[in-house]
């Protein structure tokens, strides 16, 4: 792992977030990465939370896996790193 | 919101909930006891979002952990002041019983326990990372109190412990629960156990052996859980069966 910023979080902080969209609780989700393959939870995903937003980042290999940007035209996820989104 | 269709499932909103009483927790930290209406009940570990919204319109928003325990009416959240900080200021020092906020919960199903996961369990909290912990221990008191469980509490000094009495009390009645503290800045005088920040000998003497699988939480400002997490797996303890939740800067 690369050096550490103590502002990082993990998947935890987006859940309120991913919950205001899925049913289905998103933090237990496991992402495989789309660049190296890592399987992971979301929680366990490193990520930048902004308060309308998040980046979420591969624990392995530190790709961005998903992005998360709410606006006032709604909620827009982008998942193009992550190869599978599995719902578990 | 611009969509118009309506979710198929229950999806979650924010609601206006109202303090009912707030309490110092030792001297860096508030507890408080929330109004809420609509809860569908949460489960131990899980957390909520705050939002609130300025005169002038402008919001902040932060998540924190449930402490109250599940089996409890209401929901109470335990608040550590950090110093130039945009909300937990506010959370600890202005807010008065009668006053409202937004609430958006429960959240989270991955940092989780709940006695049907059984044990043995090994918790590491940093700082104000007890607080999902103390909902965890209350369950497990009241459903699972043979699981054995070792909570590792590091805090700067005794003054920065929140629920130190309700937690040692928890484990005066159970000899299944050990509490060990670490102090990292100032000991109580005479203390003779850990009073440095933690490292591979405090896990090592502290956790479960490996082969007994334990299952480990780790919670806590953002340095602690790295530090905690990493050393735990060099010490041979399955990446998998180490649940993290990371709180940003905060003191530990
Ligand atoms: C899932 C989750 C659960 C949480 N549960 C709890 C809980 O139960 N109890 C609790 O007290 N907190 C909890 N937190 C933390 C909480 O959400 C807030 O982050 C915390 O209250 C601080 O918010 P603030 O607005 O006061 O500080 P902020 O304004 O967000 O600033 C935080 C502090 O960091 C400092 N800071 C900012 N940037 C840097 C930097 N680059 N380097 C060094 N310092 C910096 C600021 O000066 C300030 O002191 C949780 C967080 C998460 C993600
Ligand atoms: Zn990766």
């Amino acid at each position: 792992m690369d050096t550490l910023d103590a502002n990082e979080l993990d998947g935890n902080a987006a859940a309120g977030l991913l919950a205001s969209v899925f049913v289905l609780d998103a933090t237990r989700a496991r992402i495989v990465c789309a660049a190296c393959g890592h399987d992971a939870a979301l929680a366990e995903q490193r990520a930048f939370a902004l308060e309308l937003g998040a980046v979420l980042r591969c624990p392995n290999c530190a790709d961005i896996t998903v992005r998360i940007a709410s606006t006032r035209h709604g909620v827009f996820i982008d998942m193009r790193g992550a190869q599978v989104v599995h719902f578990v | 919101m611009a969509t118009s269709a309506p979710p198929l499932g229950r999806r979650l909103d924010w609601q206006t909930v109202r303090v009912e009483s707030t309490e110092p927790l030792g001297r860096r930290a508030r507890l408080l006891k929330l109004g809420v209406t609509d809860w569908p009940g949460h489960l131990p570990g899980q957390h909520a979002d705050v939002r609130l919204t300025a005169d002038d319109g402008y919001e902040a928003q932060r998540s924190y952990s449930i402490a109250s325990a599940a089996h409890e009416p209401g929901v109470s959240l335990a608040v550590e002041h950090v110093e130039g900080g945009e909300v937990s200021p506010y959370l600890t020092t202005e807010i008065r019983p009668g006053d409202a906020f937004e609430l958006r919960g429960p959240i989270g199903g991955y940092f989780v326990w709940e006695a049907a996961n059984g044990g043995p369990l090994y918790l590491c909290a940093g700082g104000s990372g007890i607080a999902p912990f103390k909902a965890v221990l209350e369950h497990r008191e009241r459903f699972a109190r043979g699981v054995p469980t070792t909570v590792l509490y590091a805090v700067r000094s005794p003054e920065h412990a929140m629920f130190a009495e309700r937690i040692n009390a928890l484990a005066t009645s159970d000899p299944a629960l050990q509490i060990v503290w670490t102090y990292t800045r100032a000991a109580p005088k005479s203390w003779r156990g850990y009073a440095r920040r933690v490292d591979a000998a405090m896990l090592r003497e502290t956790a479960p052996r490996p082969d007994a699988r334990p299952l480990i939480y780790v919670c806590g400002p953002t340095p602690f859980v790295e530090l905690v997490a990493s050393t735990l797996v060099e010490l041979g303890y399955a990446p998998e069966s180490i649940r993290t939740e990371r709180f940003g800067p905060s003191g530990e």
